[in-house]
């Protein structure tokens, strides 16, 4: 009997490799200490134990729910767990495979291509010149080279095709 | 004279200076040269770009490590955010060498080369580094009933063997620095937990009900200020209390009135959380 391979499946065991991905199967006690310690669960429906009982599933809903983009990478789990199930990584991988069917988030989507114009995440802005001023600081200004810099490197390395397209 | 690669960060540098400006009185009170080295991109950061592609990340955060390696020196930052990528980036690029080798290659692109020469410090650390005695022969003014929930920020401690700053179960740093210059750090729950602030631009709702859930706790356990020394912690704290809110200091501001620098010179007229008490 063949299983079916799903989208999930097929990328977490390409990017975490057999062996990170067998343990989240087989090593996942369940135990539920990570859903205990995160502090989504006391306020949203997300639960860390079920997400990694989803993905050792292949289950593709993973990806299609707004619930992925929630954890804001505290690493409190990663920190807890005992099996050493790599929580955070196996949300990038998804979030990745997501932004691929072209369901990152807007709030997202701005930061990454404001980085990938400017080489910052945050704007800079007349308020913040005329602050920097005041202060006696440098002024700050878009750094060519490293938008170039930047450019290059996210384009060899995936980010610029994944948040702008081909 | 010690002599960094000084990192402040796009948060700061673009929307915070303020905290730039206080870091660079208590640093140089404290002898510690900043050099300023061009060229330096977002770090990249740890909760929106890292999750979206590692290499990229990787490649970005070995390409600001390298600048700070060509310079020979340590890199000092301010931020958690860039503590975090920077200083994992260091960590994974020093013990892995298949890893450093590709990376180097995607490097040449660029004409750059990650040699693993330099460490990435935190300005937590470097406080750490320096201790209590130190800082006190530059203390002139002591805290009048100054009771901190002090809020270390995730990104600071965890995971804690990349971090190493406090390899405590409980990490206690940020109280131990707080009670050098004679604050009073309150115990309170959910002091380790995430501001919330992350989650403002995806669900503005949960985030906020982090932020006042901890908020809560800080009361409860009788804070009178907020001590970060994280910006995103900053932001957060400072620009989303709405009830009866708590004065925010980052941690080199809470030093830098402790010095005898007085809130204007500081920029505290810019924080969006006003008062006249700033606990000295």
């Amino acid at each position: 009997m063949s299983m079916k391979t799903t989208k999930v499946d097929k990328a977490l065991r390409e990017e975490l490799g057999t062996k990170e991905f067998t343990s989240m199967l087989t090593l996942c006690e369940q135990c539920g200490v990570c859903s205990g310690i995160c502090p989504l669960s006391k306020l949203t429906d997300f639960r860390v134990r079920k997400m990694i009982l989803k993905a050792g599933l292949g289950d593709n809903s993973l990806i299609e729910s707004p619930d992925l983009w929630l954890c804001t990478m505290c690493y409190a789990c990663l920190e807890r767990c005992r099996s050493g199930i790599q929580v955070p990584e196996i949300i990038s991988v998804l979030r990745t495979l997501a932004t691929e069917e072209g369901k990152l988030p807007d709030s997202s989507s701005k930061v990454a291509r404001l980085f990938l114009k400017t080489g910052y995440a945050f704007p800079l802005s007349g308020l913040t010149a005329k602050m920097r001023k005041e202060l006696g600081l440098g002024e700050l200004k878009v750094d060519k080279k490293a938008v170039n810099d930047v450019e290059k490197l996210t384009k060899k390395t995936g980010l610029k095709k994944l948040v702008e397209g081909s | 004279m010690t002599y960094y690669a000084f990192y402040p960060g796009c948060l700061i540098s673009a929307r915070l200076p303020f905290l730039e400006k206080s870091s660079r009185l208590v640093l140089g009170e404290l002898d510690v040269d900043l050099e300023n080295l061009d060229s330096y991109s977002c770090c990249a950061d740890p909760i929106i770009l890292k999750p979206l592609s590692f290499d990229s990340w990787l490649a970005v955060a070995a390409r600001n490590i390298a600048i700070a390696e060509d310079a020979e020196m340590d890199l000092l930052t301010l931020c958690n955010g860039c503590f975090c990528s920077l200083n994992e980036a260091n960590h994974i690029l020093k013990n892995d060498g298949k890893k450093k080798e590709d990376v180097n290659e995607v490097l040449k692109e660029v004409d750059m080369e990650f040699k693993g020469s330099i460490e990435v410090l935190h300005v937590v650390q470097l406080m750490q580094e320096m201790g209590q005695e130190r800082i006190l022969e530059k203390v002139e003014k002591r805290p009048n009933g100054l009771r901190v929930g002090a809020h270390h920020g995730c990104h600071l401690i965890r995971p804690r063997d990349v971090a190493q700053i406090d390899d405590k179960r409980r990490p206690t740093v940020l109280d131990e620095l707080v009670s050098w210059v004679g604050a009073e750090p309150v115990s309170y729950a959910e002091d380790l937990l995430c501001c919330g602030g992350g989650l403002m631009g995806v669900d503005e709702k949960t985030g906020a009900s982090m932020l006042s859930s901890i908020l809560d706790k800080m009361r409860s356990a009788g804070a009178t200020h907020i001590v970060t020394p994280c910006p995103y912690c900053f932001v957060q704290f400072d620009y989303r209390q709405e009830e009866d809110p708590f004065p925010v200091l980052y941690l080199m501001e809470l030093y830098g009135l402790s010095m005898g620098f007085s809130p204007d010179e500081m920029g505290l007229k810019h924080h969006r959380t006003k008062t006249e008490d700033w606990g000295f």
